[in-house]
C-alpha cells in the first residue's frame, strides 16, 4: 500500500476533520435550541423565572440581539467554558455541574475501553490462532452472547445479582457528597468501588465487539507469506503470534476504537441512568427530564467534543502505530 | 550429530547430491474427508552443490508442493504421505518438528512464491532479516547490521534499504530483499518459487543473473520453480517437468529442449522457437489438468494428449530411463513417437 502522503500531511488532514467536525458542532448546538418548535425565549427562559430574572436571562444571553450577535456572543461563552447557569438548579452555572461529573464518566468509558481492549484482542487472538478448535468455538459464542443482550438488561440484572442478592457491590451511586476522603487513594478505590458494576456492564458489550474484530483481523494476517516465513526463519509459534501476527492485526482494530466511540457514550447514558451513576451521562438525562435547556446544550456540546477528541486520539495513534500512513 | 559436524559437512566438497528425493508424495487434506489433492505423486530428482534444477508446469501442477515438502513448511492440511528427502545423506521426513527448526533457512531455505508479501509491513527489512540471523546464531550480535548491509548489497540493494518498511520498497527491491534474506544463513540448498514472476523482463533478467552470480559465490544447491520456460533455461543445468502432481520428465536442460521423450514437454518447448527469447506461458496447450482429488489412474496427461492410446489411460506410465541414458528419464509408453 504505497502512499505519497507524509505523515505530517497526515495529521494536519486529520486536524483538519476535527476542526471542520467541531465547528460543524459550534454551529449545530446553537441552531438547535432555535429551530425546534416555540420561540427560542421560552425554552431558554424558564416558566418559573420572575419577570426581573427573565428580563436579566435575556440580557445574559443576548436574546434580544440579532442573529449574527447571539452566534458571536455564544461563541465567545462556549469557547470560554461559559454555558450559563442550569435552570433546575438554578443558579449553579452549567460549567459547575459538569466539571464535577465529567471526571466520573471519562473514568467510566476510560476503563470500560481499557478493560475491552485489554480481554478481548488477546481473546480474539487466542480464537484465531485456535481457529476451529473447541477454543475458538467456545470464544465466539461467548462472545455473539455477550454481544446479542441488551445492555439495559444487563445492567439490571447485574444489578440484581451483585447488588441485591450478593450484595458486594453498592446499589448506586457514589458516596455522599461531603464524605471525607484521607487521600487520593481512598478517593480512588471509592470511586472504583462505586464502578465495578457499570464497567464491567458497559464493557460486556464492547468485549465482545473487540473479540471479534480482532479475530476476524488476525484470520486476514495468518495466510500471509510472512507468517509463513516467520514460522520457517525459526521463531517459535508464539514468537509468530504476537511478533509478526498481532502487530499488523491490532491496527483495524484500533481504527475501530475511534469509531465505537459513539456508541460508548450511548451506553454510558443509559448505564448511568440504571445505576444512578453521577456522572456525564446521567447529567444529560436528568436534564431532558427537567427541560433544563442550558444544561442540554452543555451536557451535548461536552460529549460530543469528548467522542471528536476521542476519534482524533485513535487516528493519532493509528498514524503513529503503522509506518505504512505517510512515508517518514 | 552436533552442530560442529554439521558446520564441517557443510563446508566438505563432494559429489555426492546434497539433496536426492526419492519418490515424494504430499497429499492436503480437504474439507471433505473422504478426499485428499494428491498434488505430488512419485516425485523423484537429485539436486549437487552448485547445480540447479528447474521445476516447470502448469499452475496447480503441484510445483510448489514440492518445495514446500522440501523445505517442510507445508501448510497444516498438507503432509509428505511417502517417499523420502534425504538431504546431505539424512532423511528429513522423520525429522522431528524441533529438529527440522535448525535445518529450516539456516541449510534449506525458500524464496516463497509471493515474495512480495515476504515481509511484514510493520516492521523494517533489518528487523526480518536479524530475525534469522539471530536464530540461527549465525554471526555475533554485534556485527548482525553488518552482515545484513553486506547481504543487502550483494543484491544489489542501498545497505540503508535495512531501516526502510516493505512497502517504501518497489516490487523490484522487495524481491532482492527476500533473496538477501533467503541466503542471509548461507544456506546449502535454496528454493526459489517463482522468483520473477509480478516483475518485468529487464528486472527479471537482473533477478536471475543475481542468482547464478550468488550460486557462484556461495555454491548451494539450487530448485528453481516457475511457469517461465526462458528463464527456467537460462538458470538450470537439469529441468524436472511437472503435470498434474506427476514429474513427468527429468533430464538436463539442453536435452529437454532438444529432444523430448514426453508429449507434454514437447508442446511446452515446442512453442519456443530460440530459448534465448521470451516464450509463450505454458499455459498454451487446450485442455485443463485433471482435479487432484480424483485424478485418472493412468497416464494422467491422456485425455489432452495426441499420441494417446487405450493402455495411457489404463496404466500409469513408469517413470524410466530413456535413448540409452539412465540421465533422462519419462514417463510415457510413446516417447518414441514425440518429436519437437
Ligand atoms: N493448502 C492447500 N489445501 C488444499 N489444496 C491445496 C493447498 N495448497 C495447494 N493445494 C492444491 O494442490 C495442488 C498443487 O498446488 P501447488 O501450489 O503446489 O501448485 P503450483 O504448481 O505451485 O501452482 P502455481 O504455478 O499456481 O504456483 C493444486 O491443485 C492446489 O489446488
Ligand atoms: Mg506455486
Amino acid at each position: 500500500m504505497a502512499t505519497t502522503e507524509s505523515k505530517s500531511e497526515f495529521l494536519v488532514r486529520r486536524l483538519g476533520h476535527f476542526t471542520v467536525a467541531f465547528c460543524a458542532l459550534l454551529v449545530i448546538n446553537f441552531a438547535i435550541p432555535r429551530v425546534m418548535p416555540g420561540d427560542p425565549t421560552t425554552q431558554f427562559v424558564g416558566p418559573g423565572f420572575t419577570e426581573e430574572a427573565r428580563q436579566q436571562m435575556l440580557e445574559q444571553f443576548g436574546l434580544n440581539e440579532p442573529m449574527w450577535e447571539q452566534f458571536l456572543l455564544y461563541l465567545i461563552n462556549t469557547l470560554t467554558g461559559d454555558f450559563g447557569l442550569s435552570f433546575s438548579r438554578y443558579p449553579t452555572p452549567v460549567f459547575e455541574l459538569m466539571m464535577e461529573r465529567l471526571p466520573r464518566t471519562l473514568f467510566l468509558m476510560g476503563a470500560s475501553v481499557s478493560l475491552s481492549v485489554a480481554i478481548g484482542v488477546p481473546l480474539g487472538a487466542f480464537g484465531a490462532w485456535k481457529f476451529g478448535q473447541r477454543q475458538d468455538v467456545l470464544i465466539t459464542q461467548g462472545s455473539l452472547f455477550f454481544r446479542s443482550i441488551p445492555t439495559f438488561w444487563l445492567a439490571i440484572l447485574m444489578l440484581f445479582v451483585f447488588g441485591y442478592l450478593i450484595p458486594i457491590f453498592p446499589l448506586g451511586g457514589v458516596s455522599a457528597a461531603g464524605t471525607e476522603y484521607t487521600g487520593l487513594l481512598d478517593y480512588l478505590a471509592d470511586l472504583i468501588y462505586h464502578s465495578v458494576l457499570p464497567i464491567v456492564t458497559l464493557s460486556a458489550y464492547f468485549v465482545a465487539g473487540y473479540t471479534f474484530l480482532m479475530r476476524a483481523s488476525l484470520l486476514d494476517i495468518l495466510p500471509e507469506n510472512y507468517i509463513t516465513i516467520a514460522q520457517t526463519k525459526g521463531l517459535s509459534d508464539r514468537e509468530v503470534l504476537f511478533r509478526h501476527a498481532v502487530p499488523p492485526a491490532v491496527l483495524p482494530v484500533i481504527t475501530q476504537l475511534g469509531f465505537q466511540i459513539g456508541r460508548l457514550v450511548g451506553g454510558a447514558i443509559l448505564v448511568e441512568a440504571v445505576f444512578s451513576y453521577p456522572g456525564m451521562g446521567q447529567l444529560m438525562f436528568e436534564a431532558v427530564l427537567a427541560r433544563d435547556f442550558p444544561l442540554i446544550q452543555g451536557t451535548f456540546f461536552l460529549l460530543t467534543l469528548t467522542v471528536l477528541t476521542a476519534m482524533l486520539i485513535a487516528d493519532l495513534l493509528y498514524a503513529f502505530l503503522d509506518p505504512r500512513v505517510g512515508g517518514s | 550429530m552436533t552442530e560442529s559436524e554439521l558446520m564441517n559437512q557443510r563446508s566438505a566438497p563432494s559429489d555426492e547430491p546434497i539433496l536426492s528425493v526419492e519418490g515424494l508424495t504430499t497429499h492436503y487434506e480437504t474439507d471433505d474427508v473422504d478426499s485428499v489433492v494428491q498434488a505430488a505423486e512419485n516425485v523423484s530428482f537429485t539436486v549437487s552443490r552448485g547445480q540447479t534444477i528447474g521445476l516447470v508446469g502448469e499452475s496447480g501442477c503441484g510445483k510448489s508442493t514440492v518445495g514446500l515438502s522440501l523445505l517442510r513448511a507445508l501448510p497444516p492440511q498438507g503432509s509428505i504421505v511417502d517417499g523420502s528427502v534425504y538431504f546431505d545423506g539424512q532423511d528429513l521426513t522423520t525429522f522431528k518438528k524441533k529438529e527440522i527448526k535448525k535445518i529450516q533457512w539456516n541449510r534449506i531455505s525458500m524464496i516463497y512464491q509471493g515474495a512480495q508479501n515476504a515481509f511484514n509491513p510493520v516492521k523494517t527489512i533489518d528487523t526480518q532479516i536479524r530475525e534469522a540471523l539471530a536464530k540461527h546464531d549465525v554471526v555475533p550480535k554485534n556485527q548482525r547490521r553488518e552482515r545484513i548491509e553486506e547481504l543487502l548489497q550483494k543484491v544489489d540493494l542501498d545497505p540503508g534499504v535495512a531501516d526502510r518498511y516493505p512497502h517504501e520498497l518497489s516490487g523490484g527491491m522487495k524481491q532482492r530483499a527476500a533473496i538477501a534474506m533467503a541466503i542471509s544463513c548461507e544456506p546449502d540448498l535454496l528454493i526459489a518459487d517463482e522468483p520473477t514472476t509480478a516483475l518485468d523482463v529487464v528486472v527479471q533478467a537482473k533477478v536471475l543473473r543475481m542468482l547464478l552470480d550468488l550460486q557462484e559465490e556461495f555454491n548451494f544447491g539450487m530448485v528453481v520453480i516457475s511457469h517461465n520456460l526462458a528463464a527456467i533455461m537460462k538458470v538450470s543445468d537439469d529441468i524436472g517437468v511437472m503435470y498434474a502432481g506427476n514429474m513427468v520428465e527429468r533430464s538436463s536442460a539442453e536435452n529437454i529442449f532438444e529432444d523430448p521423450q514426453h508429449p507434454y514437454t514437447a508442446k511446452l518447448f515446442g512453442s519456443i522457437i530460440d530459448p534465448q527469447r521470451p516464450p509463450k506461458q505454458v499455459e498454451n496447450i487446450p485442455g485443463v489438468p485433471p482435479d487432484l482429488r480424483n485424478p485418472p489412474d493412468g497416464c494422467r496427461f491422456a485425455d489432452r494428449c495426441d499420441l494417446a492410446t487405450e493402455e495411457c489411460s489404463a496404466q500409469m506410465p513408469a517413470f524410466e530411463p530413456k535413448n540409452e541414458s539412465t540421465e533422462h528419464l519419462a514417463a510415457c509408453f510413446h516417447s518414441e513417437e514425440v518429436s519437437r
